[in-house]
C-alpha cells in the first residue's frame, strides 16, 4: 500500500476538457432544438441528468480495491483539480445560494460573508494544509490522534466535528429537497430518494477517489452554470461579455433607480434572510442605510473565515495531494477559483437588481409575467400590491433567498436551456458538498468512533476496512436522507449553525495543535466541549441568528468573543494539565517539517509486519 | 534537520504565514468597514468602494496566496526541509 505510488495521470486534463466540451455541446444542442421548437418543458431534467450521469460514470470508472486509493485517492490529485474540489466543498449549494442572497438583499454589507469564505480557504491553506498533509491521516479526527499520540484525542475530535459536518449535510439535503422536485418534476420524497442513490453511486465505487473525480466534474458544471448565462445577460445589458468587469458600470444607474422607487417597509433584513422568508429589496446596493455596523461586519468576516477554515471536508483535501507543496498549491488554486466565483456573484446581484428596479419593468398585479409565475411555483416570489393601484413597484415584489440565482435567467428572459444550466449548477454544488460531508461522517465513525479498533488498526486490514467504510457510507446516506425527510428546518440556519460550531471547536483546536507546542490533550479536552457549549448557547440566545443576543450584540459579534474564550480554554487546560511529553513534541516537530515520510503511512508500515498481517491492502 | 536549525526554520515559517494573513485580513477588514466614504469616487465605471471590496481585495488575496506558496517553498528549500522520502 505504501510503496509503488503511482504518478499523476497526465491525461486528466484532457478527460475533463472532453467533459467540459461535451457539457457545453449538449447545451448548444438543446438550445438549437429549443429554437426549433422540437423540445420544451423539462430541459432542466436533461441538463441535470446528463451532468450526474457523466459524474456517475466518472465515479464508477474510479472504482478501486486499494485502500490508499479509497481513503486518499492515492495521494495523487493534481493541485488544479483539487482546487476545483475545494471550490465545490467550500461553497456547496447552500453557501453559494446564501452568499448570493446576502449580496442581493444587503448590498455591499454582503461582502463580509463572501470574503469570509475566501479568507477561510486562505487560513486553512496557510495555517493547516501542509501539516495535515504531512500527518497524512485519513480523517481530521485521526490527525488529532496522530498529533497527540492518543486515541482519546481522536475520539474527542471525532465527536466534536460530527456536529458541524452533519449540519452541513442536512443543509445541503434541505436545499435539494426544495429545488430538486422542481427540476426533476417529481415529488419531494422521490427527489430525496434520487439524491440518496446519487450519493451512493458517487461514493461507494472508490471512496475518496471516486468522490474527488466526480466532484471535479460537478465543479465544472457549477462554474459553467454560473458563467455562461451571465455572459449572455452581460452582453445584453452592457454590450460586453465579461460580467465580472462590467457590472460596475450599472451601479450608478441602479442607485438612481433605487432612489426613485421610494422607501420600503423597514423590516429586519438579515433576520428575514436567515429565516428564509420572502422579502422586498429594502437596502440600497451602495450608500444609504447599512445592515451591519463595522464591528458586526468584521465579526461576520472573521467567524466565516474561521468556520470555513475548520471545515473537515475542506481540510481533508490536503491529504490527497502528492506532496506538501502540492497541498499548499491546491489551496491557492482553490482560493483562485473561489475568487473567480466571488468576482462573479456581485454581477448576479447587480444585474438582478438593475432589471428589477428598471422603470421599464412596469408590472401589473393582475397579470404576472412568466418569470414571476415560475418563481412563485418554487415558493420564491410573492407580489403584494400594497397601495392597491394595480401596478407593482419594485418594493412590492418579495423574493425568497434562492430566487436570485435561479431567477436571474428567468427575469432576463433567457432560454430554458440557460435556466436549466443554472439549476444544474446549483444542484451540482449541493451534491458536491453533500457527498464530501457524508464521506467525512462515515470515515469518522468507521475509524475514530469505532469502539473495537482505532484508525491504525482499522487500516491494517485494507479490504475489510474498505468494506466497513462502504457499509457505513450506505447507512449514513440513508440516515441523513431519512432525517432530512422528517425535519423542516431552513437550510441557511443549518449552514450558519455549522459555521459557528466549526469556528468554535475545530478551528481553534487545529490552530493550537499545530502552532503551539504547549498544547496538550487536556487542552483539547477543555477546548472542544467549551466550543460546543458556547456555540450551542449562542445559537439558543440568538434563536439561530434570527434575533439579537444580550446587550444588543448579534450572533457573529458574540461568536467572535466566544472564539477568544475557546482559545483561552485550550490554553488553560494545557497549562493546568500534564505537559506534552517528549514523543508528543517530536511528533509535532515532524508534522511541522514538510520533508520526510508521511507520518500515518510510516505508522502503518511499521504496524503491519508486527501484527503479522502481510500483503497490505492491495 | 538539527533542532536549532529547525527552530530557526520554524521562526521564519511562522513569520511568513503571519505576515501574509495579517496583511490580507487587515486590508479586507479595513476596506469592509470604511467602504462608504469611497462611494463618491469611480474607477473603470465602478464605485471605488465596490471596486476595492469586490475586485482589488479578491485579486490581491489570490495573488498573496500564490506568492506565499512560492516564498514558503523557497524557505523549505533554503533550510533543506522539503526532502521527500
Amino acid at each position: 500500500m505504501l510503496g509503488n505510488r503511482r504518478m499523476i495521470n497526465p491525461l486528466l486534463g484532457v478527460y475533463y476538457g472532453i467533459f467540459t466540451a461535451g457539457y457545453i455541446g449538449l447545451g448548444v444542442l438543446l438550445l438549437i432544438l429549443e429554437y426549433m421548437g422540437v423540445i420544451e418543458g423539462h430541459i432542466s431534467y436533461a441538463m441535470t441528468a446528463v451532468a450526474f450521469v457523466l459524474a456517475g460514470i466518472i465515479a464508477l470508472a474510479a472504482t478501486t480495491v486499494t485502500s490508499d486509493d479509497f481513503f486518499t485517492s492515492g495521494r495523487r490529485v493534481p493541485a488544479g483539480l483539487n482546487g476545483l474540489v475545494i471550490l465545490v466543498v467550500t461553497f456547496g449549494g447552500v453557501g453559494l445560494s446564501a452568499v448570493l442572497a446576502t449580496l442581493f438583499f444587503l448590498g455591499i454589507d454582503g461582502y463580509g460573508m463572501m470574503l469570509g469564505m475566501l479568507g477561510g480557504v486562505m487560513l486553512s491553506g496557510v495555517l493547516a494544509a501542509a501539516f495535515i498533509r504531512k500527518a497524512g491521516a485519513y480523517t481530521l479526527a485521526s490527525f488529532f490522534e496522530i498529533r497527540y499520540n492518543s486515541r482519546f484525542a481522536g475520539v474527542l475530535a471525532g465527536l466534536a466535528l460530527l456536529l458541524p459536518v452533519a449540519l452541513l449535510a442536512l443543509a445541503e439535503l434541505t436545499l435539494l429537497k426544495t429545488v430538486a422536485p422542481y427540476v426533476l418534476g417529481v415529488s419531494e420524497d422521490l427527489a430525496l430518494g434520487a439524491v440518496v442513490v446519487t450519493i451512493l453511486v458517487l461514493l461507494l465505487p472508490g471512496g475518496v477517489r471516486s468522490m474527488s473525480w466526480a466532484q471535479c466534474a460537478l465543479a465544472i458544471v457549477v462554474l459553467l452554470g454560473l458563467m455562461l448565462p451571465l455572459i449572455i445577460i452581460s452582453l445584453d445589458l452592457t454590450n460586453l461579455p465579461i460580467a465580472q468587469m462590467t457590472y460596475g458600470s450599472l451601479i450608478e444607474d441602479l442607485k438612481n433607480f433605487e432612489s426613485v422607487s421610494g422607501d420600503a417597509t423597514a423590516q429586519p433584513v438579515w433576520s428575514r434572510l436567515v429565516a428564509g422568508a420572502v422579502q422586498p429589496v429594502q437596502l440600497s446596493y451602495i450608500g444609504g442605510e447599512r445592515a451591519f455596523s463595522g464591528l458586526e461586519l468584521i465579526s461576520m468576516f472573521m467567524i466565516f473565515a474561521a468556520g470555513v477554515a475548520g471545515m473537515p471536508a475542506l481540510l481533508q483535501r490536503a491529504t490527497v495531494t502528492f506532496s506538501v507543496f502540492e497541498a499548499r498549491k491546491s489551496f491557492a488554486w482553490g482560493a483562485a477559483l473561489i475568487g473567480l466565483v466571488i468576482l462573479t456573484l456581485p454581477a448576479y446581484a447587480v444585474f438582478f437588481r438593475y432589471m428589477l428596479f428598471d422603470p421599464q419593468l412596469n408590472l401589473s398585479a393582475s397579470s404576472l409575467p412568466d418569470w414571476a409565475q415560475q418563481l412563485t411555483s418554487l415558493g420564491l416570489f410573492q407580489a403584494v400590491d400594497g397601495d392597491g393601484n394595480g401596478q407593482l413597484s419594485p418594493r412590492e415584489l418579495l423574493f425568497g433567498r434562492d430566487a436570485v440565482l435561479l431567477g436571474l435567467p428567468m427575469i432576463a428572459g433567457l432560454n430554458q436551456t440557460f435556466q436549466s444550466m443554472v439549476f444544474a449548477g446549483l444542484i451540482a454544488a449541493a451534491v458536491g458538498g453533500l457527498i464530501a460531508r457524508v464521506l467525512g461522517i462515515s470515515q469518522t465513525i468507521a475509524r475514530n468512533l469505532n469502539p473495537k479498533k482505532g484508525s491504525l488498526e482499522a487500516d491494517i486490514s485494507g479490504l475489510r476496512s474498505m468494506m466497513l467504510s462502504r457499509i457505513i457510507i450506505t447507512l449514513v446516506a440513508l440516515l441523513i436522507g431519512g432525517v432530512a425527510y422528517q425535519i423542516e428546518v431552513d437550510a441557511f440556519q443549518l449552514f450558519i449553525a455549522a459555521i459557528i460550531f466549526s469556528a468554535l471547536t475545530i478551528f481553534p483546536a487545529l490552530i493550537l495543535s499545530v502552532w503551539w507546542r504547549g498544547m496538550s490533550v487536556t487542552g483539547l479536552l477543555f477546548l472542544m466541549p467549551t466550543g460546543l457549549c458556547l456555540g450551542a448557547g449562542l445559537l439558543v440566545l440568538t434563536e439561530g441568528g434570527l434575533a439579537l443576543g444580550p446587550f444588543g450584540f448579534g450572533l457573529f459579534e458574540m461568536a467572535l468573543a466566544a472564539l477568544l474564550l475557546v482559545f483561552l480554554s485550550g490554553w488553560l487546560g494545557s497549562v493546568i494539565g500534564p505537559k506534552p511529553d517528549r514523543i508528543d513534541l517530536e511528533t509535532l516537530t515532524e508534522i511541522r517539517t514538510p520533508g520526510g515520510e508521511i507520518l500515518y503511512d510510516r505508522m502503518l508500515r511499521l504496524a503491519m509486519p508486527r501484527r503479522g498481517i502481510g500483503g497490505g491492502s492491495r | 534537520m538539527e533542532f536549532d536549525r529547525f527552530k530557526l526554520y520554524w521562526r521564519v515559517t511562522s513569520r511568513l504565514a503571519v505576515t501574509v494573513l495579517f496583511a490580507v485580513f487587515l486590508v479586507i477588514m479595513a476596506v469592509l468597514v470604511n467602504s462608504e466614504w469611497l462611494d463618491g469616487y469611480h474607477i473603470f465605471g465602478f464605485p471605488l468602494s465596490v471596486f476595492i471590496v469586490g475586485q482589488v481585495v479578491v485579486l490581491g488575496a489570490i495573488a498573496s496566496m500564490f506568492w506565499f506558496i512560492g516564498a514558503q517553498d523557497g524557505v523549505d528549500n533554503g533550510f533543506g526541509a522539503n526532502e521527500e522520502l
